[in-house]
Formats: C-alpha cells, sequence, structure tokens
C-alpha cells in the first residue's frame, strides 16, 4: 500500500481510455474578426477570438473610432454585440453612423459603478454567445481601474479562452497585463480643419495606432472622417516618432 | 353514438352551461347552435349505462338549466340533432332506424346549417321541393338520388341524406382555451426565500407538464402571493420567445422575487402561465454565433437585477433632431434569415457623451471661448480643463419650441491644451455653458 505511483504510471494506466492526461490543452485556432480599417488589419492581422484584446489612449485618441468600426464589422457579420458602458458614455447616434445594427446591440448602462459593470461583464462572458464583448473603462479615472485586482482579468481570459467571442477593454492606461493577447497604443496626431476661421469645421482626424504586444510591426495611422468615412493613410514598419512640434492642432 | 341536448329558447350567454354540461359527458363536444350542444359518448356504456338510461341522466342534468330539455341520442350525430329539435323529453334512435324515426316530420323541421348549406339556398330548395308536393322527411329521403342530384344539384343531395339520417360528417369539436396553473395553499406563513422556491419549484414543474402534455409554451409567467397582511401582490415574468424550461423559470421567479420582496410572510402561491406556440427555428448551418434565447433570458434578468431594468437593452434612436434622444428597447436575438447584409457605412468619428452633461465655465474673447474649465463636485467625475488652442463654431441648434421643453444651443468644437477635442455648448435660454462631451 505504501506504492507511489509517478507521472508514467497514471498515463500509462489511463491513456487508453482517456489518452494523454498531462498534455497542455490544445487552444482552438479561430479566424480572427477584422477590424474594418484594413491599415489596422495588416497591422494586426485582426482582432484575435477567444482572447483579451486592450485598447488604451488618452482623450480624443481614437479608441472610440476604433472600436465603433470594429462594432461596424461584426454586426456587418451579424453578430451579436455586448457592450458595458461604465461611465455611459455610449452615443447611439455615432454608433449608427459608423454601420453598427443597433438591434444587434446589448448596451449595459452601469452609471459609472465599477464593480457593476465588472460582474456585468463576467456574466456576459460566461453566458457567451455574443460575437464581441466591449468592457469601456475610457472615462474611468486611472487610478480607480488600476485597482481593480488582477483575477478578474484571469478569469475573463479563462472565460473566452477557446471560444469564437472577442474581449476588447477600452481604458485610458493598460490594465490587463499578460491577460490581453492584444494591446494596441492609440494617439491622437493630427486635427484637420477646413474653412476660413468665421465658417471652420471639423473635417477629419488622424490618429496614430502602436501596437505594443505581440512584438512584430509596430505602428499604423487611420485618419477618421466627420461624419463621413475612415481613409487609410500608411503603414509603417518598426517604430517611428512623431515629433510633437509637427503636430497640428 | 351521439347524444343532443337541445333547450329551446335558451339565451346566447347561457349557453356555454350546455356546453360545460355536455363536456362532463364526453370529452368531444360540438356546439354549432346556442341552445343545442351534441356530444360524442361512443364507449361510455360501462359510465352511464344503456342509452335509454344516460338519455335520463342527461335530461335530469339538463333540467338545472333549461326546465324542459330534449335529448336524443342515435348512431348518426344529425339524427340526433333533428330527433333533440323535434321530440319532446328523451328520445333514442336504435342503430338502422334513423330514417323511420325521422320519416315524419316536415320539411321546416330540416336543419340545413348541418350539411353546410346557406339559408337562402336552402329556402330555394324547400320552396322547389314543397312545389312538388314533398312536405315531410320520408318523402325527400324517397326520391331518385339522380334525378334530385340533377334539379337541385349537390345540396339537394346532402338535404336528401339529413331527411335520412344517414348523412357522413364528423364532429367539430369545440376547442376550449386551456388555462395552465397551479397554486399552493402553505400550513405556515413562509418568508424566507429558499422555502419558498422549493415550494415554488413544484408548482413550476406542474404548470410545464401541463404545457408540455398540450405541446404549448409559455409566453408569460404570473406569480401571485398571498401575505399575511392580506395583500396579493402580482410579479410578472415576461418572456421574449415562448419557452418550457423548469428551470429557468424557477431561476427567472427567483430574481423576480428578489427584486420585489414580499413585505410580509408568504401564506400562499399561485403561479399561471399563459401558453402559446412554441417557436419553430430551422438554424442554418453557417449561422454566427448567438446567444440561445434561454440562457439570454436569463442573463438579462440577471444584468437588470443589477444595473436595473431599464439601464440594459438595445438602444432605438428616436426620429427627432434633439441631441441624445433615444429609448432603451428589450434585446431579443434575430436569427439570421434572408435579411440583405448591410452595406458597410463609412465610419464616422466617434463621440463620447457626457451624461449629464458637466457644467462648465468658459471665458470668452470676442464672443469666442477662450479657457474652458468645469466645476469639480462629487457627482463629477470628469475634469475638463485647458486653453482653447483650436474651434470652429458657434453652430446652432434648436427644436421643439413648439412644445413645452425646447431646446437651443450654440455647439462648438475645441481643441484644449490638456489634448482633449470637445464640444462644448452654450445653453441660449440660461447662457450656461457646458461640455456635450469628447471626440474620441
Amino acid at each position: 500500500m505504501g506504492a507511489v505511483l509517478d507521472k508514467k504510471s497514471i498515463e500509462a494506466a489511463v491513456a487508453a481510455r482517456v489518452g494523454n492526461l498531462f498534455a497542455p490543452s490544445q487552444r482552438v485556432s479561430q479566424q480572427p474578426m477584422a477590424t474594418g480599417i484594413p491599415t489596422v488589419d495588416l497591422l494586426t492581422g485582426g482582432l484575435p477570438r477567444g482572447c483579451i484584446t486592450e485598447i488604451s489612449g488618452e482623450v480624443s485618441s481614437g479608441r472610440t473610432s476604433f472600436v465603433a468600426s470594429v462594432l461596424a464589422e461584426a454586426s456587418r457579420s451579424q453578430e451579436c454585440i455586448a457592450y458595458i458602458d461604465v461611465t455611459d458614455s455610449l452615443d447611439p447616434a455615432t454608433m449608427r453612423q459608423a454601420g453598427v445594427d443597433l438591434d444587434r446591440l446589448l448596451w449595459v448602462r452601469c452609471g459609472g459603478k465599477l464593480d457593476q459593470a465588472l460582474r456585468v461583464a463576467d456574466l456576459v462572458l460566461q453566458g457567451g454567445g455574443f460575437g464581441i464583448t466591449v468592457l469601456d473603462l475610457a472615462g474611468v479615472p486611472p487610478q480607480w481601474v488600476r485597482r481593480i485586482p488582477m483575477a478578474y482579468w484571469f478569469r475573463f481570459r479563462r472565460a473566452v479562452e477557446n471560444k469564437p467571442c472577442c474581449c476588447i477593454l477600452v481604458d485610458q492606461t493598460p490594465c490587463a497585463g499578460t491577460c490581453a493577447a492584444l494591446l494596441l497604443e492609440m494617439r491622437r496626431d493630427e486635427t484637420v480643419w477646413s474653412g476660413p476661421p468665421e465658417f471652420r469645421l471639423l473635417t477629419s482626424v488622424r490618429f496614430n495606432v502602436r501596437k505594443k504586444k505581440p512584438m512584430g510591426l509596430q505602428e499604423c495611422a487611420f485618419e477618421s472622417r466627420a461624419e463621413t468615412g475612415i481613409c487609410n493613410v500608411s503603414v509603417t514598419r518598426g517604430p517611428r516618432r512623431v515629433a510633437p512640434a509637427s503636430r497640428r492642432h | 353514438m351521439f347524444a343532443c341536448v337541445h333547450a329551446p329558447g335558451l339565451p346566447e350567454e347561457q349557453s356555454c352551461a350546455l356546453v360545460d354540461l355536455a363536456f362532463s359527458f364526453s370529452p368531444r363536444v360540438e356546439a354549432r347552435m346556442p341552445d343545442t350542444v351534441l356530444a360524442d359518448i361512443t364507449g361510455t356504456g360501462y359510465l352511464f349505462g344503456p342509452p335509454e338510461k344516460a338519455a335520463a341522466r342527461l335530461a335530469e342534468e339538463a333540467r338545472r338549466i333549461h326546465p324542459e330539455p330534449r335529448v336524443a341520442i342515435a348512431c348518426n350525430p344529425d339524427a340526433a340533432v333533428h330527433a333533440a329539435r323535434s321530440f319532446p323529453g328523451a328520445t333514442v334512435i336504435p342503430r338502422g332506424k334513423e330514417r323511420e324515426a325521422l320519416g315524419f316530420l316536415p320539411l321546416d323541421y330540416l336543419v340545413p346549417s348541418l350539411a353546410g348549406i346557406d339559408e337562402a339556398r336552402s329556402a330555394e330548395i324547400l320552396s322547389t321541393l314543397r312545389s312538388w308536393g314533398i312536405y315531410r322527411f320520408h318523402e325527400l329521403a324517397a326520391l331518385p338520388m339522380p334525378g334530385l342530384a340533377e334539379r337541385l344539384g349537390p345540396e339537394g343531395v346532402l338535404l336528401q341524406k339529413l331527411a335520412q339520417g344517414a348523412s357522413l360528417r364528423a364532429l367539430i369539436p369545440v376547442r376550449v382555451p386551456p388555462g395552465f396553473g397551479a397554486s399552493a395553499d402553505l400550513e405556515h406563513p413562509v418568508d424566507l426565500l429558499e422555502p419558498l422556491l422549493f415550494i415554488l419549484g413544484r408548482l413550476v414543474h406542474q404548470v410545464c407538464a401541463g404545457l408540455e402534455g398540450r405541446a404549448l409554451a409559455a409566453a408569460e409567467l404570473r406569480l401571485r402571493l398571498r401575505l399575511v397582511d392580506g395583500t396579493e401582490p402580482l410579479l410578472p415574468v415576461r418572456l421574449a420567445l415562448p419557452m418550457r424550461d423548469p428551470r429557468l423559470f424557477l431561476k427567472l421567479l427567483e430574481l423576480e422575487i428578489a427584486k420585489h420582496p414580499p413585505q410580509s410572510p408568504v401564506t400562499a402561491l399561485f403561479l399561471f402561465a399563459d401558453p402559446a406556440r412554441p417557436r419553430v427555428l430551422q438554424k442554418g448551418l453557417f449561422t454566427p454565433v448567438a446567444p440561445e434565447p434561454e440562457k439570454l433570458e436569463l442573463l438579462l434578468a440577471r444584468i437588470a437585477k443589477l444595473v436595473g431594468p431599464d439601464n440594459a437593452g438595445a438602444p432605438e434612436i428616436l426620429d427627432t433632431h434633439r441631441p441624445d434622444a433615444f429609448v432603451m428597447k428589450r434585446f431579443t436575438v434575430r436569427f439570421p434569415g434572408h435579411e440583405p447584409v448591410r452595406k458597410k457605412a463609412e465610419c464616422s468619428l466617434g463621440f463620447r457623451i457626457f451624461r449629464p452633461p458637466v457644467a462648465a465655465t468658459v471665458d470668452t474673447l470676442d464672443k469666442r471661448p477662450k479657457i474652458v474649465a468645469t466645476r469639480p463636485s462629487k457627482e463629477q467625475k470628469t475634469s475638463v480643463r485647458g486653453r482653447v488652442l483650436t474651434w470652429a463654431g458657434p453652430y446652432r441648434t434648436s427644436g421643439d419650441w413648439w412644445d413645452a421643453n425646447p431646446w437651443a444651443r450654440d455647439e462648438w468644437d475645441v481643441v484644449l491644451s490638456d489634448g482633449g477635442l470637445y464640444c462644448i455648448c452654450q445653453d441660449l435660454q440660461s447662457g450656461s455653458w457646458f461640455v456635450a462631451g469628447v471626440y474620441d
């Protein structure tokens, strides 16, 4: 009775019935989700499914434009979308203008309560069935977001693993750490105006997207037109810095 | 064997009592006339005895509804109807004797609606028959069928079959809308959720079994609680799609009770379900992922419990120019069918709205904003502060001036020194400034 079973003897005993018990589970490769912005798709290969994608940036850095484009692409594929809005900042008109089918959008307004938003996100991810789940922490002060325990991100990552669901986290500073498979940092490069000063109009805004994780192709840019369209500007290979003095406000 | 009960002159509003009487003798009842019901009593000999005893028992029960009911039992349903409407008391027509029993009835006692013939056509046929000297059932029954068909058409043949007591047709049974409900009276008042759910689970399974037996599903559940203080609150659970899962129903009812907890202990429970046809859905092979309706219902109920029922759903933009005008409607899954794929619209610059708008102090120069600063407060988590580097505006928007709640404001798109691109507005009625949102 003092026999100690080692790993090899256990494997040999159950191999015929259940296969290799100690082999790591194979991740099911899934087709990535297009963002609707060709340059970003070229940079990232699309948003990976079954993983957390984190989009961080300061105010007016293009996060909402980017997310709207992704949601439009998802609703075009007739997928259901869950948008967990911590600070109740979603503009339905912007989403509709971007091409999002609002009938496929489940919008949860959390009224600034971060704990409620995290619980709702957990319910949605555990329940499954949504092609994209967006947790919008962009309006939450960074010091509050940094206090979110890492256990939440591990739990969310586990919930979406091997599922055809894309979880997008939008925040001001990266907070998901190693749990995010893709981390994009966004920055506003240039704001383009048109017309004389008395009749000036906001025409477009150019944003820069930097892929910080995983390593590879680094940056790209896209331009978002006010109430018109996105046109793609350039894809750069390798790190590229834009000198602050050259920015046009 | 068919039994017919005729209550001459019975008001239409009392006809349901006659139908209930017939249902107590047979589950297959036809009620095409308000004062006459027909029941199929085939195979009930062991219950009610021979036809004579069954007729006597029927007549006795019918006297509670009408003082002089007429009952007839025959092997042919239409013969039973004609006999009940023509002969007083209880009548039993043996098999094969229908023609003989009904023979001397005048043609006026014929009920053409039993053969599906309308009144005008039957009046025409009867007039023709009288002109031929045909006044009785047996005279019509004796006419040669080919000649009758040639002269009076198929309606004439059908009337002849009625007169012979040889018509062939199936009963058109009355469909009683089923009700699905269950109740439980508690021996002792219950004020804890766990034992209440234990009892409620039994009721839910009972109701679901009834639905399953009729191949139906529930469109809405209603739980009524009788409390110690005498009140009876009603807790409705409206389902987006007809369902029949007892575990899901129990969970939804638990969430509803938790949302509206009773104010005093419960002494009785009543559960009702509105039946509906279960949904039939043929999914395609390549349909995209969507949440299952049962799971979605539970998810929405749990989310509503956390954030409130009005804060979760699909937004619907209202047909107005008023900024930020929308309503939240219930989120349901639309299974992709043959709907056309929406052409990708050109994306617009994203905008994040501040709800409520953030009050701001704006220093102006030559009527243009120069410095913008929001007033810090406990409720306002958003802080906007900076010098205006570039501006565009003002662009005036207004509306609903004919209404009690008009709006009018000047909008500016500004780039501040804090790096943000904001939309600030000045309300033209109050003159106050606020930050409507930020372009992102």
